[in-house]
């Protein structure tokens, strides 16, 4: 082998950068410069320096908060996601045209490529919404009249219309929605979020995911992963009812007394051990990991208990009705959530598939209003609680689906018709923070298909949401496997259509 | 070194040359030349070789580039290139400024003159600047160095690390207690603790090779195989399901204990490579070399609905090109899927030239794409049934193709008479249709289109007694089909399927046609008419390639110091760090393949040498002078991984069952993960089958893998996602680790186990000394007085507590104590005995 480097090439020192005198340091930082310029090396040494001089989290406090790229009034996010698929067209994208074209085929039209074009091609016939749309607020948005609560926030929300993701199925889908690619393996948008930002609150989790109690959504674990980021970056999930986190509970009667006296001996035995090995970062981080793991034991489960919460705020989440109840729980926790600090919450409805999710092949008049009863009143109460409380400043709120549909299907005979799967007619809203509350961005054809004019991609949604909440896309990124990832891959545009 | 780009058999394609004339010539060198070197060579070069394609001589004009042909001799209106400078497609060229008229009409004149090129003019031919990376050159077996205290010295390990140190003014660290040595070691080579008596034996034992015969003894113990087969299954990114939504089982486990066994018997790393990679083409292949190919079945395989298999199998075999590159070479190919890396020297050409060896598996593809494919959706497999079982489904088989054959002339009879029973149904009849069917019954039968025709048959057979009986017998006879023993293998098409560069890496998007190779900055494979994945095996041990012995011995090395020797373990190209040690690298890695590519014997060398052998403990002018500890004046502390927290546990209760290898288990985990967690709420616990008895205290490696819900407290210690290749694990420090370790059912179970055990082998000791007892277990030294003092206080008070209330202790105590252990006593031991299993003393290698 070539005897290709001098020693002082192999930088000792962590402190780079930060020199100001000619010490080693100040060699190792020139050395660095240089092989930076003529591409030696320049990767991982930027990984490395980025971790030592702070830009990263540091492996003893993961989750210790740091400053956002830029300022921006968001602070805190809540992803809602509804599993299966909304259809665009009975919610929030008005298309009168499927009227006058119901029962026949859409008009030629081009642009379309995978499992679209081929339903396209196929015999098929349009399907009008069997609701009403009104135009509500100042803004004049039009909404579906099966959301009577949320169509009175609809200026506090800004519309995204025609987003393509990248696969026409629910799996590669919600994977593209919720971890910016349709393969498994990359980190969530919540992950990104809380490794951009860490979390306020060491207490509880940076990152919370409140699934549908009756059960996962497509994929499990896969939506809410911290993929090549560090495990520290995984969503927790948290059960709404009973015990909130895994094993946060001692094994049967072991009372909190006992288990004090059990960290107290644990810490006293971890510290000594400490004292004769002080630079070990990992000692003192696993001392503080069991700290702030007592006190999540008494945080954790005070969050999720309601029963101090107001009558009304009960009543507005719809905890007194069975319809509501679950999806009523789901956010006013969110909600309690964020109040605590904490970063990100994903708040997920629906099941894989089957009747729980919005995967509405069939009978779309009778399966989508099951939906979005569910569903409509918890939202509006989310976002008018947190307007009281002048918390949906400082949080963002995002509505989000795996795809759209299509306004047509292709089974010519049935007497129950429903919607299939589009990937490039994906309906989104956000709320909060620096959201222009009352625009809109994007636009669909008049069978609300697909984009007309410049289309809108996932990533560019997901560029986005980081913006809102002060992060670069281009600068919240992890080195792995010889380059530096980050959530939209290939660089994203920011919508500033809806930005005030 | 030069990158040549134009493998042989290809450049002969073009040798035939034409004749020009001087005019045509002086045309070429006034007119043409000067524009292909401004406006395209700045990236059309053979170095850059932007989207393949090169206008440094005619050859490489004439052979194209990723979209294949850029010029058709004589016809411009047909050439790629005129299109494209005259911006009338979607590819634009060149990039911003688009071409003047004049010049393009010149462009245009030189391709109908049939490109006129003087004859031997030197094709480009300047070295490039990235195949001088050291890690592409030879390896040269270095010297040892001259040390300041060659005394210190065990073997040349340490000669060049203290050659290094006395560089930068660094005295090593003394050697580690025996007892620390002896934990440090069994950790490091088998996973499992020592047992007290054993580290009596050693620390009493003074003859000089005392260690020695230690390391000797657990080289050749069985739990070494398992220890560096879980590291091998890190990179092997072995689990036991398919991933992506479906995740459905797969079997593959023989895969995993044919690494153990290989390991075990120091299969030498060059055949263990050729066997993983390529075992099914060697010359006679046994089952055993079969079985070793299960390494690239480790792939996900996606079966959801509506899906095109087509792109995940071109993922799979992705997956392949990128793990091998990873894996043997420390390459990145990956980067080159989509275009030209953009750091280190390997085209997207070559990416798709070596995808090109993994590219002919007969596996489940886009010709597939309906249930006959998802039926054999695991193919190729191998399969170990015995010869009844095998006659036993030729029975079967033959069977219902007998009943598959009578049921379709059963049908054909019902269909001549469908028209009859259309014509008198019942209302009763009518009801058992479904709304569609009966709207089809309207339609005159000639109006009907074949999906309403195959939706009425549907209905008319559904209810025709007789075809239901057929149908219900039918699948009986499927049920019946003996579960025969299986593993995941490679299997080569006979004629090798057609591999294209994929346009932007895009499944759908083919370009030119490539055919098996190997990047061009690496050694040549040997001249041949046609590569296979067999070559691919034997080339990347081949003695002339320089990555792959380097970055094996580097990830050993990792695995006992917390970093290689390169420390950026995955990537050994022009981005990756230079080696800390470069000599230390080269002579290890020539050691290695001296040694026949014998692991053991790199082990063996790793772990006597006096650099491994040092204490861990704090030294404040080594934290000044070197704070991250890459020269190694001292060992490193390293908190063990996931599966190995679980085998210490077990370890220090005594229930380890130590059975090597078999199908994987299903140890406890927190209720409700398979139907609140996972997307598999209608499977529900029926995919976690929780195992009863032995298989309850297997080894941490031993554990059913999902791979969308793997076991939590693996994921919850950082174990890798078994999606793609894992060359090192995170060592995070998380608040739910803590409550995995205070609280889960598992641990608790080892806790009340380590209770019994120190109160069974120490049945008539004081508290102190079963105190002293408990730390001998599980952290081999003696309690301090002080540590002694404060668990026995802590066992005072409990004891106190469920003396007064037995009921407490009842409700602590999962498992039963033995004959004559006092319940209060085991309850009050068992928290003691957690403590000593949170520590972070023990959950880590000094």
């Amino acid at each position: 082998m070539k005897q290709a480097k001098k020693d002082d090439e192999l930088s000792l020192n962590p402190t780079w950068g930060q020199c100001t005198g000619f010490g080693p340091s100040a060699w190792s930082r020139r050395d660095f410069l240089s092989r930076s310029c003529n591409g030696l090396g320049a990767l991982a040494l930027a990984g490395l320096l980025a971790e030592e001089l702070g830009a990263t989290p540091s492996a003893s406090s993961p989750l210790a908060s740091r400053p956002q790229h830029f300022p921006r009034k968001a602070k805190h996010c809540i992803f809602l996601f509804m599993s299966g698929g909304v259809s665009q067209v009975d919610t929030f994208d008005y298309k009168p045209a499927l009227e006058k074209f119901a029962g026949q085929r859409v008009p030629k039209m081009a642009g379309f490529s995978g499992e679209i074009e081929g339903f396209l091609s196929s015999p098929h016939r349009v399907i009008p919404s069997p609701w009403e749309f009104k135009r509500m607020g100042e803004s004049g948005h039009y909404v579906s009249t099966l959301f009577p609560h949320l169509s009175e926030c609809v200026d506090d929300l800004a519309f995204i219309f025609g987003i393509e993701v990248d696969n026409n199925n629910h799996g590669p889908a919600t994977l593209h929605v919720n971890t910016g690619s349709q393969f498994p393996g990359h980190p969530s948008v919540g992950a990104w979020i809380t490794y951009g930002l860490g979390s306020p609150n060491q207490n509880l989790p940076g990152y919370v995911v409140i699934q549908d109690p009756r059960g996962a959504p497509i994929n499990g674990a896969g939506v809410r992963g911290s993929g090549f980021l560090p495990a520290s970056y995984q969503g927790t999930l948290f059960r709404s009812v009973g015990t909130p986190i895994l094993e946060l509970e001692p094994p049967k009667r072991i009372t909190r007394q006992q288990q004090r006296e059990e960290f107290d001996l644990l810490n006293w035995l971890n510290r000594r051990h400490q004292q004769r090995r002080p630079d070990f970062t990992q000692l003192e981080a696993r001392i503080n990991a069991y700290e702030l793991a007592f006190r999540m034991q008494s945080e954790a489960p005070e969050v999720v208990d309601l029963s101090k919460e107001s009558e009304v705020t009960r009543k507005m989440y719809g905890l007194d009705n069975p319809v509501t109840e679950a999806f009523g729980r789901q956010c006013l926790l969110a909600k309690r959530l964020i109040q605590r600090g904490v970063r990100y919450s994903l708040v997920v409805h629906g099941v894989e598939n089957g009747k729980t999710s919005w995967d509405d092949h069939g009978n779309i008049k009778g399966r989508l209003p099951r939906h979005v009863a569910e569903v409509d009143q918890p939202v509006a109460a989310l976002l008018k609680d947190l307007k009281r409380e002048g918390l949906l400043e400082e949080t963002l709120v995002v509505w989000a689906s795996e795809m759209g549909r299509t306004a047509f299907i292709n089974d010519l005979d049935s007497d129950k018709p429903g919607r299939d799967h589009n990937q490039y007619g994906l309906v989104m809203w956000l709320a909060g923070g620096d959201v222009q509350g009352g625009s809109r961005v994007g636009e669909t054809d008049e069978f609300g298909i697909g984009a007309v004019g410049e289309s809108i991609h996932m990533r560019d949604v997901h560029a986005t949401i980081l913006d809102l909440l002060g992060l670069s896309d281009e600068r919240l990124t992890y080195l792995h496997d010889g380059r530096f990832r980050r959530l939209t891959d290939i660089g994203g545009k920011i919508l500033k259509e809806i930005i005030a | 070194m030069v990158v040549i780009l134009i493998a042989c058999s290809t450049l002969s394609l073009f040798a035939e040359r034409e004749p020009f004339s001087p005019e045509a010539i002086r045309f070429f060198e006034n007119e043409i030349r000067p524009l292909l070197r401004n406006k395209c060579a700045d990236c059309h070069n053979n170095q850059l070789l932007t989207s393949g394609l090169s206008v440094e001589s005619r050859e490489t004009i004439l052979r194209g580039g990723n979209r294949g042909e850029a010029v058709s001799l004589g016809l411009p209106e047909e050439s790629r290139l005129v299109h494209a400078i005259r911006r009338q497609g979607e590819l634009k060229m060149p990039p911003g400024e688009p071409l003047s008229p004049p010049e393009v009409s010149a462009l245009v004149r030189w391709i109908e003159m049939r490109l006129p090129w003087p004859a031997r003019l030197p094709a480009g031919n300047i070295p490039d600047r990235s195949s001088m990376h050291w890690s592409f050159q030879p390896i040269e077996r270095p010297a040892e160095p001259k040390v300041s205290d060659p005394l210190w010295v065990r073997n040349p390990i340490d000669s060049f690390i203290l050659a290094r140190l006395d560089r930068q003014g660094l005295q090593p660290t003394p050697e580690a207690e025996k007892a620390t040595l002896i934990r440090r070691v069994y950790i490091d080579l088998i996973s499992l603790l020592p047992k007290p008596e054993e580290v009596e034996a050693f620390v009493g034992d003074i003859r000089p090779d005392a260690y020695e015969r230690v390391v000797d003894h657990l080289l050749e113990s069985p739990h070494y195989g398992e220890r560096w087969g879980r590291h091998w299954l890190d990179l092997a990114r072995y689990a036991d399901s398919n991933g992506y939504n479906a995740d459905g089982e797969r079997k593959i486990w023989m895969y995993r204990d044919w690494v153990i066994r290989a390991l075990n018997r120091d299969l030498p790393f060059n055949q263990f490579v050729i066997e993983q990679i390529a075992g099914d083409l060697l010359p006679n292949a046994t089952e055993d070399q079969i079985v070793a190919t299960g390494f690239h079945r480790n792939t996900m395989l996606n079966l959801e609905g509506g899906i095109d298999f087509e792109q995940y199998r071109v993922e799979a075999v992705v997956d392949r090109v990128n793990t091998t590159g990873v894996v043997f070479l420390g390459l990145t190919l990956g980067c080159a899927r989509c275009h030209d890396h953009k750091y280190d020297p390997v085209s997207q050409r070559e990416f798709y030239e070596f995808f090109a060896f993994f590219n002919s598996i007969d596996e489940l593809s886009g010709e597939f794409n309906n249930d006959e494919g998802r039926a054999r959706a695991s193919e190729p497999v191998l399969e170990f049934g015995t010869p009844e079982q095998y006659a036993r489904r030729e029975a079967l088989r033959a069977q219902l193709e007998v009943m598959q054959e009578e049921l379709k002339t059963y049908e054909e009879g019902l269909l001549a008479k469908q028209a009859q029973w259309e014509a008198c149904l019942s209302d009763d009849d009518l009801v058992k249709l479904s709304p569609s069917q009966r709207a089809i019954l309207e339609i005159p039968t000639e109006d009907r289109h074949e999906e309403q025709r195959k939706s009425l048959r549907r209905g008319y057979f559904n209810q025709d007694v007789g075809h239901q009986e057929r149908r219900k017998a039918v699948a009986a006879v499927q049920k019946l089909e003996p579960e025969i023993p299986s593993t995941l293998v490679m299997r080569e098409f006979p004629e090798p399927r057609p591999t294209h560069v994929l346009l932007g890496g895009e499944f759908l998007n083919k370009g030119v046609r490539v055919w098996p190779g190997t990047p061009a900055v690496l050694p040549e494979l040997p001249a041949k008419e046609r590569y296979t994945r067999l070559d691919l095996a034997r080339w990347l041990v081949d003695e002339k390639n320089p990555l792959t012995p380097r970055v094996t011995v580097s990830r050993v090395w990792q695995r006992y110091f917390g970093r290689g020797i390169v420390e950026t373990e995955n990537d050994f190209g022009t981005q990756g760090l230079p080696p800390s040690h470069p000599e230390l690298l080269d002579w290890l890695a020539s050691e290695f393949v001296s040694r026949d590519w014998s692991l053991k014997a790199i082990h063996r060398l790793i772990v006597t040498s006096a650099t491994y052998r040092q204490s861990s403990k704090y030294r404040p002018d080594t934290a000044k002078k070197d704070p991250r500890n890459r020269l190694l004046a001292r060992q490193n502390r390293l908190r063990v991984e996931s599966e190995i927290v679980r085998d210490l546990a077990l370890s220090a209760s005594n229930m380890l069952v130590p059975e090597i290898g078999g199908p994987s288990v299903f140890p406890p985990q927190p209720a409700g993960i398979m139907i609140r967690e996972t997307s598999f709420a209608r499977a529900g616990e029926s995919r976690w089958p929780k195992s009863e008895g032995k298989d309850r205290y297997r080894r941490g490696m031993y554990t059913h893998f999902w791979r969308t819900s793997p076991h939590p407290a693996l994921m919850v210690f950082d174990s890798p996602n078994s999606l793609t290749s894992a060359t090192s694990r995170n060592r995070s420090n998380t608040p739910l680790q803590a409550l995995t370790l205070l609280n889960d059912a598992g641990f608790h179970e080892f806790a009340q186990g380590l209770a019994q055990r120190i109160l069974r082998e120490r049945p008539n000791g004081t508290n102190s000394e079963r105190v002293e007892h408990l730390f001998r277990v599980c952290l081999t030294r003696t309690a301090q007085q002080v540590e002694k003092e404060r668990l026995e206080r802590l066992l005072e008070t409990q004891l106190d507590d469920f003396r007064t209330n037995p009921s407490e202790a009842e409700e602590i105590l999962s498992l039963p104590t033995p004959v004559g252990v006092d319940r209060p006593e085991a309850a009050a031991w068992t928290m003691v005995a957690s403590v000593v299993l949170n520590l972070d003393e023990f959950i880590t290698r000094e």
